[in-house]
């Protein structure tokens, strides 16, 4: 979804919605890697992925019938991301084929819940598979 | 199926005063053969069941050819059966027992998702209905069930331990039929593409098909299966993918602790476990309902709810009044 020069910026976005996190030590170590990620044996990933972290906005676009579990815009951590997909850090649990539109500075994109897992109370690792993206440059 | 061209049935499921419409043949251990026992037009009488409630373990079998013929005998007649107050409540439930397994197979066959949600819907309508003719019993399930390692069995066995589970809990008539059909479809991620042709002999359960990815990701699996199911409902699906979670937090797929587990998933959890010990299981065999409990009672609190598990463990131990 482009942006229009009307809708706010990407730090105004920031500063609206304050992150609310609470990521658990041993990761905010985790979070100062930057490079490629070592890929596992049972890794099933097509394309290599990057560790790096930043903030991006995270919106509900369409939630699963059975499951109409729809959240208001929140901040996020970009935990790592590849051409395929990326993951963040988030206060609360989505579930597989939840769709949402992800707000980076530099693009926004729509992904698709693949996979989640509890780091602590209020941190959850979320895993997207991109659906569309769209550069801001 | 046998290769002699036999299928075993359950002998209680021989109803007083109706046909199985089939030939019914029983193991002669002295002839080491199976010989005629009934001709597909003779009636079951009164002194056929106590000969086979006498035997508990005596084999029975039908002709393969003419299964359908004794798939019809359950079908037609099973709501009659559940609410006629003269039959005992031990063939109730090996009926019906019986009828899920015929059912479930008939929709795993079918090759979908859609037509395995519906023969779980249909069961378990058929359960509900038991339910509000007699209190189904623990012991019985334990006594009609079979305990082999197939993906059917275990989806049947784990659908009428959550049941009793629920139904002690105090769940609502409606919640109880809710909660039996997730459990039937929790392992729904485990069936691979290819093997939907109803020839999938079973996931944890088969050694030579079990791959660590596929137990790894089941439970993902098996919610991206039915989330865009009609009518499949949010507790159903927190079946399928919250099943291996425990309440330490340390299951999987998310890791979610106690109080973020749904209580239908816990029931799941325990329903699965409990079917997991007392079945056959390619390297070892199955366990006895005590000694399923003491291993259970070990997890509580680490692995399993504790009070899912007080409830089976009554369910299971109360005697039966029917």
């Amino acid at each position: 979804m482009p942006r229009s020069s009307d809708d706010p910026s990407f730090d105004q976005l920031i500063q609206e919605h304050p992150l609310t996190l609470a990521i658990p030590p041993q990761i905010q170590l985790e979070l100062r890697e930057r490079g490629p990620m070592s890929s596992r044996n049972d890794d099933i990933r097509v394309t290599p992925r990057f560790r790096c972290k930043g903030p991006a906005i995270l919106e509900w676009v369409e939630s699963l019938s059975a499951m109409p579990r729809p959240f208001p815009a929140s901040q996020v951590v970009v935990r790592n991301l590849s051409r395929t997909g990326f993951s963040v850090l988030m206060d609360r649990e989505l579930f597989p084929e939840q769709m949402v539109r992800v707000y980076l500075s530099i693009a926004t994109a729509t992904a698709m819940v693949v996979r989640a897992r509890r780091l602590g109370s209020r941190c959850y690792d979320i895993g997207f598979r991109i659906k569309t993206y769209q550069s801001l440059q | 199926m046998t290769s002699s061209g036999l299928v075993a049935i359950h002998p209680l499921t021989l109803v007083p005063n109706y046909c199985a419409g089939t030939n019914v043949y029983i193991w002669n251990e002295k002839a080491d053969a199976t010989v005629k026992f009934l001709s597909s037009e003779q009636m079951v009488t009164e002194s056929t069941l106590s000969f086979l409630l006498a035997n508990p373990n005596q084999k029975v079998f039908v002709d393969e050819s003419s299964y359908s013929s004794y798939q019809a005998y359950l079908f037609e007649n099973l709501d009659a059966w559940l609410v006629e107050p003269r039959i005992p409540g031990i063939l109730k439930t090996a009926v019906i027992a019986e009828y899920f397994h015929s059912r479930f197979t008939i929709g795993f066959k079918g090759k979908s998702i859609r037509s395995m949600l519906d023969s779980c819907s249909e069961c378990c309508k058929h359960l509900g209905l038991l339910g509000q003719h007699m209190h189904v019993n623990g012991r019985n399930f334990q006594r009609v069930l079979r305990h082999d390692a197939s993906f059917v069995t275990h989806a049947v066995n784990t659908a009428m331990y959550s049941y009793l589970i629920a139904e002690s809990i105090g769940y609502s008539s409606e919640m109880i039929i809710e909660v039996c059909v997730g459990a039937m479809m929790h392992d729904v991620g485990k069936i691979q593409p290819g093997l939907l042709d109803g020839t999938f002999s079973g996931g944890a359960t088969n050694s030579t098909e079990w791959m660590p990815r596929v137990a790894q990701f089941h439970p993902i699996e098996g919610f991206r299966r039915l989330c865009h199911e009609p009518g499949v409902t949010e507790i159903q699906l927190l079946m399928a993918y919250q099943h291996h979670e425990k309440i330490d937090g340390k299951g999987f797929p998310v890791g979610l602790t106690s109080t973020e587990i749904h209580d239908a998933s816990k029931i799941c959890s325990v329903a699965n476990r409990y079917d997991g010990l007392t079945s056959e299981r390619p390297n070892r065999h199955a366990m006895t309902r005590m000694a399923a409990f003491r291993v259970m009672n070990s997890e509580k609190n680490t692995a399993l709810d504790s009070e899912m598990i007080q409830c089976l463990e009554a369910a299971m131990t109360q005697a039966s009044t029917n």
